[in-house]
C-alpha cells in the first residue's frame, strides 16, 4: 500500500508498480466500499491509464 | 470492471506491449496482439479513461473522435468540421469568414487545427500533433486574440448566427456509389488508413487478417501540406494581449449558488493544466478556509461533472485549508491537478472526497458547515497513510475535564474528543493544543456519548493505564472496552 500511496502522490511513476503485487492486493481487498479498495482502484486506474497510453503507438 | 479485473488487464497489457516492443513476433502474432489491444480499449469504456479512449478513437475512428472532441469544447457552434483534404477544409472554413475552426487529419501526420483569428483573415494553422496538442494551441490563440465566441455567447446573440454555418465533411455521401472516380479519390485516405472508421463492426478475425496484411505494407501516401501561416506574422494579427489574463471570450465568472465567482489565473504549474482559481468577492472570508479551483475545459457545464473536496496540510501535517475542485472529469485528473496546485506552497493533500453540488452549495460559505459536509456527506476517494480528519478549532471546547499526564505531542498527534449533548470536549490533547495557537483545525478521534462512552468509563480506563498516557493508546483502550 505504501507503494500505491507513493504513486498517487506522484512520487513514483506507474511503470514502477509491481503488477503481480497489484493483483494480490486486488484479490485481498474485494469490498468496493472499503478505503483499501478505493485506494487500490485509484492506483490501478492510474497504472491502467498509463499502459493504455503506451499501447496507442501499437494500434 | 472491478479492481481485480483491471489489474489483470494491466498484466496482460504489460505482456502484450513487451512482446510488441521486442519485435520477436510473427506478422500474425503482431496482428493478433494488436487486435487484443483494441478489445482491451473497448473494455476500458469508463469515463476515467476518456483521455486514452479519445486517443484510441483518434486512430481508429478519426472523424468520430474529432466530432466528440468538438462537442466537448466551448466552441462547438464555430466548428466547421473534420477534413482530410485541405481544399475541402478551406471551402467550408471560409464559407463564414467571420470566425471558425476546423480540423484537418492525415493518418501519417496526425491532427492540425485551422482557426480564423479575426474577421476576413486567413486561417492560422497549428503544427501537426494530437487532438490534445491542437486544442492546447487553440486555447493559446483564443487567449491571445479572442477569435472565437463561446457557444453561450453565440446563443445569447442570435445576430451572430445570421450567416448559415454549414458543417461540411470530406466524407462522401453514403448513397453514392464508391465506384465513382471522384469518390474513390476522396476515399483514398480512408482506405489506406490502418484502421478505418467502421472498426466497430469488423469481425475480430477479419480485423486480425487486415492488420496482418497492413503491417507488411509501407505507407507510401504523399504529403501535400500547404505552408502554414505563421502565428507570429505581424501582418496576420494586429494585437496580442497579455497571455496570463483570461480571454474575454472565456466566461469570466461562474455562479456558485447565489454567488458570483470570478475566475483568477493561478501559478504557472496549475495554469498549464487549464485550471483557474475562483474568487467570490461577496464572500472574502471563505478564502481563509477553502481554495476553490475550476478546470476550464467545460466551464458552462461544471455542475454536470463530479466535485472533489480535499484537505490540504502543510509539511508539518498542520491543516491549511479545504480545497474544492470543479469541472474535472475523473479521479485521476483530480489527483494530478490537486498535487500540482499544492506543490509550490509545499502543501500536501491529506485526503480527497467526492461531494454533490447540492451538499456543497449549502455549506461552502462557512467553515463549520463545510466541515460537517466533508465529514458526513462526502464519499472518500483517497486518503494519505495514517490519515486522520481535521476538525475546526471553534467546534470543540478546549477545557480538559479529566486531568491526567499526557505523553508529549507533535503536530501529527490527534486530539481525543467526546461529543455529548451537542458539545464536543477534549479528553486528551492539552500538549497537542499547546504546540501552536494559530491552527484553524486539528486531527482528531471522536467518541460519542450516545455510543455508551461515559465520563466514568473514561476515568476508569485512564486509571488503568500507565502515565504518561498516549492518545492512540487511550483511544484504542476505550474502543476495545466498547466492542467487548
Amino acid at each position: 500500500m505504501y507503494e500505491l500511496q507513493a504513486l498517487i502522490q506522484g512520487k513514483i511513476p506507474p511503470q514502477a508498480i509491481n503488477i503481480d503485487r497489484l493483483i494480490v492486493l486486488a484479490e485481498g481487498y474485494p469490498i468496493p466500499n472499503s478505503a483499501e479498495y478505493k485506494l487500490l482502484e485509484l492506483a490501478i486506474n492510474m497504472v491502467l491509464a498509463s499502459y493504455l497510453e503506451k499501447a496507442q503507438k501499437y494500434l | 470492471m472491478n479492481a481485480l479485473e483491471k489489474a489483470l488487464l494491466v498484466k496482460e497489457l504489460h505482456h502484450l506491449l513487451n512482446d510488441l516492443e521486442h519485435g520477436s513476433l510473427s506478422f500474425f502474432e503482431i496482428a493478433k496482439s494488436k487486435s487484443r489491444l483494441i478489445e482491451i480499449f473497448r473494455l476500458c469504456d469508463e469515463p476515467i479513461f476518456k483521455k486514452q479512449l479519445l486517443k484510441f478513437k483518434s486512430q481508429t475512428q478519426p472523424e468520430q473522435a474529432a466530432t466528440d472532441f468538438a462537442n466537448q469544447t466551448l466552441f462547438k457552434l464555430s466548428y466547421r468540421g473534420f477534413f482530410q483534404q485541405d481544399h475541402d477544409l478551406q471551402q467550408a472554413l471560409y464559407q463564414n469568414a467571420e470566425s471558425g475552426w476546423a480540423i484537418l487529419y492525415r493518418p501519417a501526420q496526425g491532427w492540425q487545427m485551422w482557426l480564423i483569428p479575426a474577421s476576413n483573415r486567413s486561417a492560422l494553422t497549428s503544427v501537426w500533433g494530437s487532438l490534445d496538442d491542437i486544442y492546447r494551441w487553440m486555447l493559446e490563440q483564443q487567449q491571445r486574440y479572442s477569435c472565437l465566441k463561446t457557444d453561450d455567447k453565440l446563443k445569447q446573440k442570435p445576430g451572430m448566427l445570421e450567416q448559415p454555418i454549414t458543417l461540411t465533411s470530406a466524407k462522401p455521401e453514403t448513397n453514392l456509389s464508391p465506384d465513382t472516380p471522384a469518390i474513390q479519390q476522396q476515399n483514398q485516405v480512408y482506405n489506406s488508413s490502418l484502421l478505418e472508421p467502421k472498426v466497430d463492426i469488423i469481425p475480430a478475425s477479419d480485423h486480425v487478417n487486415r492488420i496482418a496484411s497492413e503491417v507488411q505494407q509501407t505507407n507510401t501516401q504523399g504529403i501535400n501540406e500547404l505552408p502554414p501561416i505563421s502565428e507570429d506574422n505581424p501582418q496576420a494579427i494586429p494585437a496580442i494581449t497579455n497571455q496570463k489574463s483570461i480571454s474575454k471570450d472565456f466566461p469570466q465568472t461562474v455562479e456558485l449558488a447565489s454567488y458570483i465567482a470570478h475566475l483568477q489565473p493561478l501559478h504557472e504549474k496549475i495554469a498549464a493544466e487549464a485550471v483557474y482559481g475562483l474568487e467570490v468577492p461577496s464572500l472574502p472570508e471563505i478564502s481563509q478556509y477553502v481554495d476553490l479551483l475550476i478546470h476550464a475545459s467545460d466551464l458552462e457545464n461544471w455542475q454536470e461533472r463530479p466535485i472533489y473536496l480535499a484537505e490540504q496540510i502543510d509539511s508539518q501535517n498542520c491543516f491549511r485549508k479545504y480545497l474544492v475542485l470543479f469541472g474535472v472529469e475523473n479521479q485521476i485528473q483530480t489527483v494530478h491537478v490537486m498535487h500540482r496546485f499544492t506543490e509550490p506552497y509545499q502543501h500536501r493533500i491529506a485526503a480527497i472526497k467526492e461531494i454533490s453540488w447540492e451538499d456543497l452549495a449549502e455549506t461552502f460559505t462557512g467553515f463549520d458547515a463545510l466541515f460537517y459536509s466533508y465529514a458526513q456527506k462526502a464519499a472518500l476517494i483517497w486518503k494519505n497513510e495514517n490519515y486522520l480528519p481535521f476538525i475546526p478549532a471553534q467546534l470543540f471546547q478546549t477545557q480538559k475535564f479529566i486531568q491526567f499526564e499526557e505523553s508529549p505531542a507533535d503536530f501529527k498527534t490527534p486530539l481525543l474528543l467526546l461529543k455529548e449533548r451537542q458539545k464536543i470536549r477534549v479528553i486528551h490533547g492539552q500538549n497537542r493544543l499547546n504546540l501552536s495557537q494559530t491552527e484553524s483545525a486539528y486531527p482528531y478521534f471522536l467518541l460519542e456519548r450516545h455510543h455508551g462512552v461515559s465520563w466514568q468509563l473514561i476515568q476508569n480506563i485512564i486509571a488503568q493505564l500507565e502515565s504518561p498516557i498516549d492518545c492512540y493508546q487511550l483511544y484504542e483502550a476505550i474502543q476495545k472496552h466498547i466492542s467487548d
